[in-house]
């Protein structure tokens, strides 16, 4: 359908359009006419992609004077396949009303592992070891040698690739992973480096996080983005922990001890270097050596850094952790220059972290006085300490170093340098001689916690004109400006407009002997509330039909729980009714696990799925129609708050952002509660009964920080329930829900708006709207 | 619990109700019950046309437990239901209380399987949807639905009992032999073939062999033949005339002259349509007779009368005044009037004398019916066999079995009207006369037949039914 909304004329694929759908678009629109930022809470199922993708690429077609650019970053591949396919529906569909004036190029970027076509680099295991072998095969030095020397391997897809030079492009069109890997295997060009390049052109990017928020990433994906963009960050709840991951680094014993063999081979080759020098001045025949490089290095880095982009044409693969604006523009510092110099540098610096980490105590520091200790012991001032990452990396290019996953740990340890160098605000390290749940196993590790999320976000909020950020649960929606600190123009939160009554959420504050339940310390490996909590399972699992999924607030919690189930014989009990399936760390295995699970509920046996918030399972998979008809969230998901590194978190946001710890904590919680129990509906079709099994839930200052779309179907009656009433009121819901419905909605509720819907709207205002 | 005194025991007075709405509303039609229990399917009573059979059946063996199995018992039902022949409706009704289906197999298989055979699953769930019964019902176009309580379970239960809207590819005219028995006579004593007990006065005569028969309809067990009552032949008609629904008056039209001219009561029950304070009641009109009828009648004219009394009244065909005057001449009842009238040719003369001689219309053979499609098309056919099976606290068996050879040619109103009269009249004598609609192509009706006179009579009495157009309301005739 098309209409319009003010003076854009939006094309929507589908005939009918939910009203929040609109009312989301026209927010949309008011923000990008601000150019200014905004945050959008809608429920998950009501199509926000598709309306986000509609208005933005319709926004760009009415404005052809200043065509803007969409970036679009998911958390997952899977999320960034299914963006990219339904902007191909939109795409025909504007194509076909408009003519190919409405083309577009659109694509999606991911890594190496994602997008290579190469049969031999795709044999390596990790990430890492993708890149290596890429590397290998593509860098500048290895293709130079290759041409003396016909066995050295390299890639025929980058080679024809680089060939095509400026004639390898894309067509207009809309490009998934896959379609970028058929097409580059079709041409012959390498996916990657083709996709990589594309960049700059296209007119709508999928990809991660991570190419946006991560310096060590951004720094050469993304900066030749313009500033007309608009940046979406979808299912962005997380926000705030992938910005501080980013900047976030941690030394273990094993990350030093390969530090120290990095250096030694690093060591190696500068030798060599010299000696090589030796023998060819002997022989007499100078010749620009491996030496030779190492000097033109030196006289480079006096110069300094900026000019470190034409260091050796497409190489850089190594940016600098920090962000754009807090790198110097100034000369690596002279006791760093020479390779030899850095090294000893490094290995001092390694020795000070070993000592540091032989430490008995858990010891907190901030940035600051971390650096003067080393100044004082190891005598690294924070000048060098600042330069290390950028020197290593030059150094490496000079070494013509290709196995760059063999010299992880060195980089991890520069990287954590760097960064202490340069902040002194918004981090502190903190070293824990051991994990606080195994205090007899000695692990020692040294962290680099970052507390501050907009420091990472930042410079996104500054370079681009409009920063989307939205999901299904962004609740209380006024917390995440400050805590990344901007200021949006828009901020509002949406309800699903629903048929039917399609969730049932419940707050369960009683067994069904009337004692209380909670996973609070003191309470939760008290005999009667797990048997409560079982007991609760072994009722509903008899009544709900197909699937039912469970979350618990951590893995030890899980496995304590189910261990007692087990012993009085709880699980038996759950095991007469449906099969269980237990998430465990180990991917492949609950891979394994959930798949069994879907055939069990497909097939009519039905299945129960034991999960741990803030897991893989809670993130990522859905549990949408009758893979998942009821969750159980038993207990509230707190964080470990006796981490040493929440609790400097929760320090600093305290003193920086006046948030309170209390409410950054129930809200974190909450947050992902809500998650957790938004996985059972993925759209309106769908329904799903939502238990909160904590008496905690009953409180206010806890339930009021549910996202809006739970609360407004949460009625009074359903906050203090014990399991015998919450299995009734599951059993009237699952009948109700059977019955067929309108799906239009009737009776003044209309959820399904048509092109008249919308014309009529437009006349009398949004806000008359009944939901 | 849900259903009081338990969901067995509600379930079990349903499906008795649910049997003989079955069987009213398709007599010709046979079910068979299949329960379900520990993981292995049951069959409780055969495919069969009697209704006291399977509800005693029913009745004895009542109990639930262990696992349920959705594909063992569709295994077995599936078994059941291939063996009927491709032209009924074979259809199976699961009535569901678990929630779950432990199954040896691939149940995926299983559904696909029945969907080759052309099973028609449907399902009723007692306490939530599950996956696999929608996905069944879906794949094999049944229904899903779920009781949400003991009313509406009656409701679901009962929605079944009307034969579902015809499959166009199986909709073949077929001939079939059937037999319409006489009551026998009172007072005799007589072993009936049925139930082996000796029996006096009740029951039926087959009229091929002269067994005897306790209920009607059903297939003589003796030589096969089908045995039913006229009237549960002419009450499975209705469904292919259906009355075109009725105008609604509007309200502010009630007080003008035509209304007043009508007379202010309804034609059907004659109460006034002027109510309290002298405020007209809604009432609608038939598009045909122009009568007025208040909304009680017409939702009983629609649902069960399936005639508009005020129809013939108007409108009188130069038919029905033949048949009128052929039953005043000769006293028979109108059955028998439209048998000779259409067998003479609509000439009353000869028809009077040829009934009251005792002699037999000349038969008839026809060519291939006129319109047969569009009748086809537009027909929620009950003249077809329709096997199904349900299942009871978890499987019944039922099959209909409901099949005559319609040679559709004559544009007379004639069976609608006969239609009404056996509703509105139920003095009709079963079997004055044997009518039987003999399959001329198999005529192992004579070689069988048990005694000379039994052949005679069946095979000169073979007749057609002329059925009206598909719209016996269209005035051009």
């Amino acid at each position: 359908m098309i209409f319009k909304i003010e003076d854009v004329t939006v094309y929507f694929p589908y005939d009918n359009i939910y009203p929040e759908q609109y009312e989301y678009m026209v927010e949309l629109k008011r923000a990008l006419d601000a150019k200014g930022h905004c945050l959008l809470e809608m429920p998950t199922g009501t199509g926000k992609t598709i309306a986000l993708l509609s208005l933005i690429t319709s926004y760009r077609l009415s404005r052809p004077d200043s065509p803007i650019k969409l970036v679009y970053c998911t958390r997952t591949v899977h999320e960034m396949e299914k963006t990219l396919g339904e902007l191909k529906l939109l795409h025909d569909y504007q194509v076909r009303h408009l003519g190919t004036q409405a083309k577009i190029l659109a694509l999606g970027l991911s890594s190496r592992k994602n997008l290579c076509v190469n049969t031999k680099v795709l044999a390596a295991e990790n990430r890492d070891s993708v890149d290596a072998a890429c590397r290998k095969r593509t860098a500048s030095w290895v293709r130079a040698l290759s041409t003396e020397n016909p066995n050295v391997e390299l890639c025929d897809f980058f080679e024809n690739y680089e060939k095509a030079a400026e004639n390898a492009l894309l067509p207009p069109g809309v490009y998934t992973l896959e379609d970028l890997r058929a097409f580059g295997k079709n041409r012959g060009w390498c996916p990657y480096f083709l996709a990589r390049h594309m960049i700059q052109f296209a007119n709508v990017i999928v990809y991660s996080y991570q190419y946006l928020l991560d310096p060590k990433v951004a720094g050469f994906i993304s900066k030749e983005l313009q500033k007309e963009s608009v940046v979406v960050f979808d299912e962005a709840h997380n926000i705030d922990n992938v910005c501080i991951e980013a900047l976030s680094v941690s030394v273990r014993r094993v990350t030093l001890e390969g530090a120290n063999r990095n250096l030694n081979k690093i060591r190696q080759e500068i030798d060599s270097s010299y000696y090589i020098i030796e023998i060819v001045q002997l022989v007499g025949r100078f010749k620009a050596t491996d030496a030779g490089r190492l000097r033109a290095e030196y006289n480079r880095l006096v110069e300094g850094l900026a000019l470190r982009g034409d260091l050796s044409g497409g190489d850089q693969w190594l940016a600098n952790p920090a962000l754009p604006h807090d790198i110097l523009k100034e000369a690596v510092p002279g006791n760093i220059r020479r390779a030899e110099h850095f090294v000893h540098v490094l290995r001092r610096l390694l020795q000070y972290l070993g000592v540091r980490l032989d430490t008995e105590n858990v010891e907190k520091e901030s940035p600051v006085s971390f650096v003067s200790s080393l100044n004082s012991q190891a005598g690294i001032e924070q000048k060098t300490l600042k330069f290390c990452y950028d020197r290593l990396q030059s150094l490496m290019l000079t070494l013509e170093i290709t196995d760059t996953d063999e010299f992880l740990p060195i980089q991890t340890v520069c990287d954590f340098a760097t960064l202490v160098g340069t902040y002194a605000r918004g981090f502190s390290i903190i070293i824990e001689p051991y994990d606080e749940r195994m205090p007899h196993i000695p692990d020692p590790i040294l962290q680099l916690s970052c507390h501050d999320a907009s420091l990472a976000i930042k410079p996104v909020f500054d370079r681009f004109q409009s920063v989307v950020i939205t999901s299904g649960t962004l609740s209380p929606i006024d917390l995440y400006p400050r805590l990344l600190n901007f200021t949006p123009v828009v901020s509002r939160s949406f309800k699903m407009s629903m048929t039917r009554d399609c969730i049932c959420p419940m707050v369960l504050t009683r067994g069904s002997d009337q004692l209380p339940v909670s996973t609070k310390f003191d309470m939760r490996s008290d005999p009667g509330v797990v048997r409560n909590y079982g007991k609760l399972l072994v009722e509903m699992v008899s009544i709900v039909p197909d699937g039912v999924v469970c979350f618990f607030v951590s893995y030890s919690y899980m496995d304590g729980i189910i261990a007692t189930w087990n012993e009085t014989g709880i699980l038996k009990e759950i095991m007469q009714q449906k099969l269980v399936f237990i998430e465990t760390q180990d991917v492949v295995e609950t891979t394994l696990a959930l798949d069994n699970y879907r055939r069990a509920c497909d097939c009519g046996r039905g299945a129960v799925f034991f999960s741990v918030a803030r897991g893989k399972v809670a993130e990522g998979i859905d549990f949408d129609r009758h893979y998942g008809r009821l969750v159980v969230m038993y207990g509230v998901p707190f964080q470990y708050t006796l981490s040493k590194i929440l609790r400097a978190r929760l320090e600093y946001l305290h003193d920086t952002f006046q948030i309170k710890e209390g409410d950054f904590l129930t809200f974190d919680a909450l947050r992902q509660a809500a998650q957790c129990v938004g996985r059972v509906i993925r759209s309106k079709a769908d329904y799903g009964m939502m238990i909160f099994a904590d008496k905690r839930y009953s409180r206010h200052d806890k339930r009021s920080k549910l996202p809006g779309w739970i609360l407004s179907h949460l009625r009074d009656a359903h906050l203090n329930l014990s399991t015998d009433m919450a299995i009734h009121i599951a059993r009237e819901f699952l009948r109700k829900m059977a019955q067929p419905y309108d799906k239009a909605g009737t009776m003044g509720r209309k959820t399904l708006l048509t092109q008249e819907d919308l014309e009529k709207m437009a006349e009398t205002g949004v806000q008359d709207m009944a939901y | 619990m849900d259903f009081r005194p338990s969901r067995m025991a509600i379930m079990a007075k349903h499906v008795e109700a649910f049997i003989r709405e079955f069987f009213d509303q398709n007599p010709l039609s046979q079910i068979g019950l299949v329960s379900i229990k520990n993981g292995v399917a049951h069959t409780l009573t055969d495919l069969g046309g009697s209704p006291e059979t399977h509800i005693k059946a029913l009745m004895g063996k009542l109990e639930a437990l262990g696992d349920s199995s959705l594909q063992n018992a569709l295994e077995l039902v599936h078994e059941h239901l291939n063996q009927v022949p491709s032209y009924g409706h074979r259809e199976v009704l699961i009535l569901y209380s678990a929630l779950c289906t432990c199954d040896p197999g691939d149940i995926m298989e299983t559904i696909q399987k029945c969907k080759k055979s052309k099973l028609r699953c449907s399902v009723i769930g007692l306490s939530a949807e599950m996956f696999i019964c929608k996905h069944l019902c879906q794949e094999t176009g049944g229904l899903y639905s779920v009781a949400v309580d003991e009313v509406h379970l009656k409701d679901l239960l009962l929605e079944h009992a009307p034969p579902p809207p015809a499959i166009a590819e199986f909709a073949i005219a077929n001939l079939i032999k059937m037999g319409f028995p006489q009551r026998a006579a009172e007072g005799s004593m007589a072993i009936c073939s049925c139930h082996k007990e000796v029996k006096i006065g009740a029951g039926y005569m087959c009229p091929r062999c002269k067994a005897r028969v306790c209920d009607l309809p059903t297939e003589c067990t003796i030589c096969g033949l089908t045995l039913v009552s006229s009237p549960h032949l002419a009450r499975s008609y209705h469904h292919l005339f259906p009355i075109a629904p009725f105008d609604e008056v509007p309200a502010l039209s009630s007080l003008n002259d035509n209304r007043r001219k009508l007379g202010k009561s309804c034609f059907g029950c004659q109460q006034s349509l002027i109510g309290a304070g002298n405020k007209p009641v809604p009432c609608v009109t038939c598009r045909k007779c122009k009568h007025y009828f208040c909304l009680d009648c017409d939702i009983y004219i629609h649902e069960s009368l399936h005639n508009c009394p005020g129809f013939p009244n108007t409108t009188m065909k130069e038919e029905d005044t033949n048949v009128t005057r052929f039953c005043k001449a000769t006293s028979a009842c109108k059955d028998a009037a439209f048998y000779y009238l259409e067998g003479f040719d609509w000439n009353l003369e000869d028809a009077i004398s040829g009934f009251l001689g005792d002699q037999l219309p000349p038969l008839k053979i026809r060519a291939t019916p006129r319109r047969v499609n569009e009748w086809r098309e537009r027909s929620r056919s009950p003249l077809r066999r329709r096997y199904s099976t349900t299942s009871v606290s978890e499987f019944t068996l039922k099959m209909r079995q409901d099949e005559i050879t319609i040679t559709k040619s004559s544009d007379t109103g004639a069976l609608a009207t006969s239609g009404r009269e056996l509703h509105d009249s139920d003095d009709i004598s079963h079997g004055e006369k044997i009518v039987s609609i003999a399959n001329p192509v198999n005529q192992e009706f004579k070689e069988e037949g048990s005694s000379v006179q039994a052949t005679k009579i069946c095979e000169s009495t073979s007749i057609e039914i002329h059925l009206p157009r598909p719209d016996p309301y269209s005035d051009s005739d």
